[in-house]
C-alpha cells in the first residue's frame, strides 16, 4: 500500500471542502460551513490510499500552511474563477513554489456561475495546470476522480488498477 | 528472524496495548501525516488518523510555542467515552493511542513513553 498526502488550499469559500467532499464521500455540500484549521478525507485510487488534507483558507490560518505542505506529493490551488480571485491564488501559488517540490495544479472552480473566468484564462493567469470544476455537481465527480488519478501519475507515483 | 522495521514497530505497538490494556487502539505516523504502523480496531480509518495526529502535534507545537511553555511533550484530548493521546518518537515520527474512560493516564503515559523511546529510535 502506498499512502500519498495531496493537499486543497485557495482562499475561503472557493469550494476546498465541496471538492474533497465530493470525491471521498461522494456527497455534494449544499451550505457553506467554513473550515476551522484543517479536515482530511481519504480516498482509495488504485494501489494508493490518498490522503486529502482540507486547509482553511482564512488569513488567521494562513500561518500553518508552511506545516501541513510538508510531504505533499500533490497540491490543488482551488479558486472560485473570478478574476479578483485568480489573481489572489496566483500569488499563493507563487508564494508556494518557493517552499515545496509537489506538484501544483490549479482548479478553476464554480464554473456554473455567470462571469466565471474559462478554465484555460484562470491557467494562463496561475501558470499551472488546470481544470475547470463545479463541486456542488455529483456528475463532476468521475472528472474531479481523473484529474487527481492523473495528478498522481504524474508525481511519480505507480497508480496501478 | 530478522523483522522489517514496519514489523518492529507493530510489535512495539502489541505490546504496548499487552501492557496497558486500557489502551484500544495505538497508531505510529510519520510527521507529514501519513500512516507507518497501526494497531487499531477496523472502523477506524487510519490513513485520516495518521492526518489528524500529525496535525494535532503540530498544533500542540505551536501552542506551546504562543504560551512560551517551552517544547511540546503530549497533546492530550478527552473525550465523553475516553482520552486520546498524542506525542512525538523522535523528529520523524508520532505515536496516538485511544484509551478507555476509566483508563490510568499515567500508566498509560509511562508505557506509551517507553514505546516511543524505542521506536524513535527505529526510524
Amino acid at each position: 500500500m502506498k499512502y500519498v498526502k495531496v493537499v486543497f488550499l485557495g482562499l475561503p469559500s472557493v469550494g476546498k471542502t465541496s471538492i474533497i467532499t465530493l470525491l471521498s464521500e461522494n456527497r455534494v455540500v449544499k451550505s457553506y460551513d467554513p473550515t476551522v484549521g484543517v479536515d482530511f478525507g481519504s480516498l482509495s485510487i488504485g494501489e494508493c490510499e490518498v490522503c486529502m488534507w482540507d486547509f482553511a483558507g482564512q488569513d488567521r490560518f494562513r500561518f500553518l500552511w508552511d506545516d501541513f505542505v510538508r510531504g505533499a506529493k500533490v497540491i490543488f490551488a482551488v479558486s472560485d474563477s473570478t478574476p479578483k480571485n485568480v489573481l489572489q491564488t496566483k500569488k499563493i501559488i507563487d508564494e508556494l513554489k518557493e517552499k515545496t517540490d509537489a506538484l501544483i495544479i490549479g482548479i478553476a472552480n464554480k464554473q456554473d456561475l455567470p462571469g466565471a473566468m474559462k478554465p484555460n484564462q484562470v491557467e494562463s493567469i496561475l501558470g499551472v495546470p488546470t481544470y475547470g470544476m463545479v463541486a456542488i455537481d455529483p456528475r463532476k465527480r468521475v472528472k474531479m476522480y481523473s484529474i487527481l488519478r492523473q495528478a498522481l501519475e504524474e508525481a511519480v507515483l505507480t497508480v496501478s488498477n | 528472524m530478522l523483522l522489517g522495521k514496519n514489523e518492529e514497530i507493530e510489535n512495539i505497538l502489541r505490546k504496548l496495548q499487552e501492557d496497558a490494556p486500557q489502551i484500544e487502539g495505538a497508531a505510529v505516523v510519520s510527521v507529514e501525516g501519513l500512516p507507518i504502523a497501526a494497531s487499531l480496531p477496523p472502523e477506524i480509518d487510519d490513513v485520516r488518523l495518521a492526518a489528524i495526529t500529525a496535525a494535532i502535534l503540530s498544533l500542540g507545537e505551536r501552542a506551546v510555542q504562543e504560551f512560551e511553555k517551552g517544547l511540546v511533550d503530549e497533546v492530550y484530548v478527552k473525550g465523553s467515552g475516553g482520552y486520546i493521546l498524542v506525542m512525538g518518537a523522535g523528529p520523524n515520527a508520532v505515536i496516538t493511542v485511544s484509551a478507555s474512560k476509566d483508563a490510568n493516564l499515567g500508566v498509560v503515559r509511562l508505557y506509551m513513553k517507553r514505546a516511543a523511546e524505542k521506536i524513535s529510535e527505529l526510524i
